[in-house]
């Protein structure tokens, strides 16, 4: 009899012990799981809220001379709902295609709020002709422009 | 052995009914603000739809030899609201400082933008570029007097 109620015991305790297992491993799972949907979810409604536009003149950039190369001025208009930041680091701008380089980017601001337009400065040589700029934020939120020099 | 297996089935519920509630609770939440931001991303598009402008009249008159004072008068053709204060306005393709007489634009009304000192001469030639709030530009060309 007393070797009967120790082997259910046993048999008791081990049941617990492997649901209290399997328990643990999904917790841990969900947890997962949960973290990365709210962080997916935060993309999503970031990229939804953030938008923009290049509001140059496509006729007129305005550019200086600096050396062989010249300083073109983009302004980038915020017509979303949510700031964005504004650095050489966080901007990737291509110019026909061609990606510029970040130390040949720089801003006014570091930051874009809802309705502001900021400076593009890009340091590049352009031939006359059209050519197409193409800016893309941090979340992959871009815009393209074509305009002439 | 059946009193066991009950209490393992038992623990496996509770943990599976608090995960589901965790990653419901999660995901709704996510989702409500997912929809919140769709809601306001359809009604710019309605706005945008709905949004125009015109460029009703452009007065440069020079103060001195080599600058002039522009005003620019905008009237409100569509059927939103526009915020004059987000207003941007460019004058041979660079952006200018101009105030505006109003701060908000309703439709068929109309709004006055005023920039000082801006560098021309009597008879000279400019283009004038002027973008709405939401991204939508219009164009004109104007002569000092």
């Amino acid at each position: 009899m007393a070797g009967e109620s120790a082997a259910h015991m046993i048999l008791f305790i081990a049941a617990i012990l492997i649901a209290s297992s399997v328990s643990a491993v999904m917790i841990v799972t969900i947890e997962k799981m949960s973290i990365e949907i709210k962080n997916q979810g935060d993309y999503i409604s970031n990229v939804l809220s953030t938008n923009f536009e290049i509001v140059n003149d496509p006729e007129l950039i305005p550019n200086t001379t600096l050396g062989t190369s010249k300083v073109y001025t983009f302004y980038i208009k915020n017509i979303g709902t949510t700031s964005f930041p504004f650095t050489n680091d966080s901007l990737t701008v291509l110019i026909d295609g061609v990606i510029i380089p970040e130390q040949n980017i720089t801003t006014n601001v570091p930051i874009l709020n809802p309705g502001d337009v900021g400076e593009l400065n890009v340091v590049t040589t352009l031939n006359p002709g059209n050519h197409r700029i193409t800016v893309i934020l941090y979340n992959g939120v871009s815009d393209t422009f074509e305009f002439s020099t | 052995m059946g009193f066991s297996t009950t209490a393992a089935f038992v623990l496996l519920f509770i943990t599976g009914l608090i995960a589901f509630g965790v990653l419901a609770t999660v995901t709704i939440g996510e989702l409500k603000e997912i929809n919140k931001i769709m809601k306001i991303k359809n009604k710019k598009t309605i706005e945008l739809q709905t949004t125009n402008f015109e460029i009703i009249n452009v007065t440069a008159i020079n103060v001195t030899t080599t600058e002039y004072n522009l005003t620019v008068v905008i009237k409100n053709t569509g059927s939103t609201t526009l915020d004059c204060v987000k207003f941007t306005l460019l004058v041979d393709g660079k952006v200018i400082n101009a105030t505006s007489n109003v701060s908000v634009l309703y439709p068929l009304e109309c709004a006055e933008f005023n920039a000082s000192y801006l560098s021309g001469t009597v008879g000279s030639v400019h283009r004038l570029k002027v973008v709405s709030d939401d991204g939508i530009g219009k164009y004109a060309n104007f002569i000092v007097r």
